[in-house]
């Protein structure tokens, strides 16, 4: 069973603002989508305190820059429907610089 | 385990740094002193690259899901940037007066360039963290609940042009 993975505005404004090159930018949200959303059991990993709720993590190499990669972080929650995704807060942070 | 070897490493240092700080007379001018503020710039000048090593060193735990509390463990390593741009202000500052008064001290000039390059990467590292705290979810849950999100599609799709009244 896949998922809609919803992003809220506040967290979409707080990606934007990172400044990712396209490709990066585009390549989140299709892990979010097709990776998390078609499978979340596979991918997330549940957390406990303070926010009880559920992780998903991955990098991705910069297709510009082999020696940079970014990281990013996500804390997830299942809707009420039980059939979205709900992204609670997001991180980044890149190595190689 | 979210105090690393490389964050308790630095903290050190920069303890160290703060305790030279309260150590250092008013008008010291003798050799000691210099040779004092000269190993004090050395290690200033090294701590924008330290800093990020102990940053990169956190996000790998983060992402090998071995860190436990994301909002403490982000508190902890903004402090140790507070206190490095702290302490590095105040060491610019020392140098300053001290070269007023007597001999230049090596490599003082690049102080300000490693002051600024901190200061940029504590704003990075505050705009990029995982914050979580207990507003944080009530502010998500009330932003969901008033319908102000997208779901990825609709924005993949915005992207593509395909729903271009989305853009903002």
């Amino acid at each position: 069973m896949s998922y809609k993975v919803k992003i809220r505005s506040s967290v979409r404004r707080r990606i934007v603002a990172w400044n990712l090159p396209d490709t990066v930018f585009v390549e989140v949200l299709i892990r979010l989508e097709q990776q998390l959303g078609q499978n979340p059991a596979a991918h997330l990993v549940r957390a406990r305190h303070p926010f009880e709720g559920m992780n998903y993590g991955f990098s991705l190499v910069d297709p510009t820059n082999r020696l940079r990669e970014f990281a990013f972080f996500f804390h997830i929650t299942y809707g009420q429907d039980e059939q979205t995704l709900e992204v609670i807060n997001c991180a980044y942070h890149v190595t190689g610089l | 385990m979210s105090e690393n070897l490389l964050y308790r490493i630095r903290s050190g240092d920069v303890q160290l740094l703060e305790e030279a700080l309260r150590s250092w007379t008013a008008n010291g001018n003798n050799t000691e002193l210099v040779l004092e503020l000269e190993d004090a710039v050395n290690l200033c000048l090294g701590l924008p690259d330290d800093l990020r090593a102990v940053w990169d060193a956190t996000w790998r735990r983060l992402t090998a899901y071995q860190i436990d509390d994301y909002q403490k463990t982000g508190e902890r390593l903004l402090s140790l940037f507070d206190r490095a741009v702290n302490v590095l202000t105040q060491i610019h500052q020392r140098v300053e007066k001290h070269e007023r008064q007597g001999p230049a001290i090596r490599r003082s000039g690049e102080l300000l360039a490693a002051l600024e390059r901190l200061q940029h990467m504590r704003q990075q590292f505050m705009d990029g963290w995982l914050w979580i705290t207990p507003e944080i979810i009530q502010e998500a849950r009330e932003e969901y609940a008033r319908g102000e999100y997208q779901t990825v599609r609709e924005i993949l799709d915005e992207l593509q042009g395909k729903n271009p009244q989305l853009r903002p």
